[in-house]
């Protein structure tokens, strides 16, 4: 059986050569145009600015974290703005001052750090955490283990990532 | 080969002029000045623009009012729930949907706004009758929202409430 194409009165070799240049018209916009949307999402997905600002927030939290772990208020009076908005596991909204004086009084204690599932989203010079927390934390006397869902919200002031705003939510359902 | 090339060109500027996917602007869009950026609203007039928006997204939820909160809600909104279940825009707006979380009456109260640059930290007390997966919550639980300005307009970019009182 004869190719359709042959009805224009082409050779074998003629239409094969003919079908290769139709197969790249179509192919070449379409990987064209796969390529440029490509490149889109995946700036879409996360600039490499974002990525470094990601970077740069975790290490933050990390200090943060142990900072409140050794009881280091100098390194937490650093990373927490002076009106930092706290909202504990209770739902209690605690002042930088109240909640340093609780790690301090040792009325909070981290007996060990497990934290997990991060997410930051950055929106310029703000960036939100979003985790969850399984650590073992002594509050008020009492053992805590139960599972958290926690964010804060980080904005950079003065070149540095300073902890704004954080709200716990105890997870009562998987 | 001409042909090759003109089809070529011609892609990549029809690719080009098409809104930027995810970012939802176009061209023009992006390279217009952000709204708000000519003068610089004051803090007062930033709260009274949210609380209008909150009002709105309020009423929405009261109505299942999905168009609404689709306005409102950033593409990767996040919210974590007095249970500690995190859902993501599109889940939220299918419990709206399929009513799953139903909002009778809205009362909130005790705000506190945090301005920075295009960025509003909103927090707050609630005690709205609301039901979610047949279980009714009357409980007050107070709440964090993170607005940021994205393409000239405020929208919510995150919520979480906890149970006020609670042991946990």
């Amino acid at each position: 059986m004869k190719p359709r194409w042959n009805r224009i009165g082409n050779t074998v070799r003629e239409n094969t050569v003919r079908l290769n240049m139709v197969r790249r018209i179509f192919l070449l916009p379409l990987l064209t145009a796969a390529l440029v949307v490509s490149g889109r999402a995946q700036a879409t997905v996360q600039k490499p600015a974002d990525a470094e600002a990601e970077k740069e927030v975790l290490e933050v939290e990390r200090q943060k974290d142990q900072a409140i772990r050794n009881r280091d208020m100098t390194v937490l009076d650093r990373i927490y703005v002076d009106d930092l908005a706290f909202a504990n596991g209770r739902g209690k909204v605690l002042t930088k001052a109240q909640h340093m004086e609780e790690i301090r009084s040792g009325n909070v204690k981290y007996l060990n750090s497990d934290r997990s599932d991060f997410h930051v989203h950055v929106y310029g010079g703000t960036a939100v955490l979003m985790g969850r927390e399984n650590s073992t934390v002594e509050y008020h006397g009492k053992t805590i283990s139960s599972p958290r869902q926690f964010i804060t919200v980080y904005v950079k002031l003065d070149g540095q990532w300073k902890y704004v705003a954080h709200q716990v939510t105890p997870v009562v359902e998987p | 080969m001409r042909r090759i090339l003109l089809l070529f060109l011609l892609t990549i500027a029809l690719v080009g002029a098409a809104p930027a996917q995810g970012t939802g602007k176009t061209q023009s869009e992006a390279e217009a000045p952000a709204q708000g950026a000519a003068k610089s609203p004051s803090d007062a007039e930033i709260e009274k623009e949210i609380l209008t928006i909150e009002g709105e997204r309020d009423q929405a939820r009261e109505k299942g009012d999905n168009a609404t909160l689709n306005r409102i809600l950033a593409d990767d909104y996040f919210y974590i729930g007095v249970r500690g279940n995190v859902r993501t825009k599109a889940n939220r707006l299918d419990d709206y949907e399929a009513g799953v979380i139903k909002v009778f009456s809205v009362k909130k109260d005790n705000f506190m706004f945090k301005i920075y640059g295009d960025t509003v930290l909103m927090t707050g007390r609630e005690t709205s009758i609301t039901q979610y997966k047949g279980k009714p919550n009357d409980k007050p639980r107070q709440f964090t929202n993170v607005y940021i300005k994205l393409d000239g307009r405020w929208r919510l970019v995150f919520h979480q409430a906890t149970t006020i009182g609670e042991p946990w």
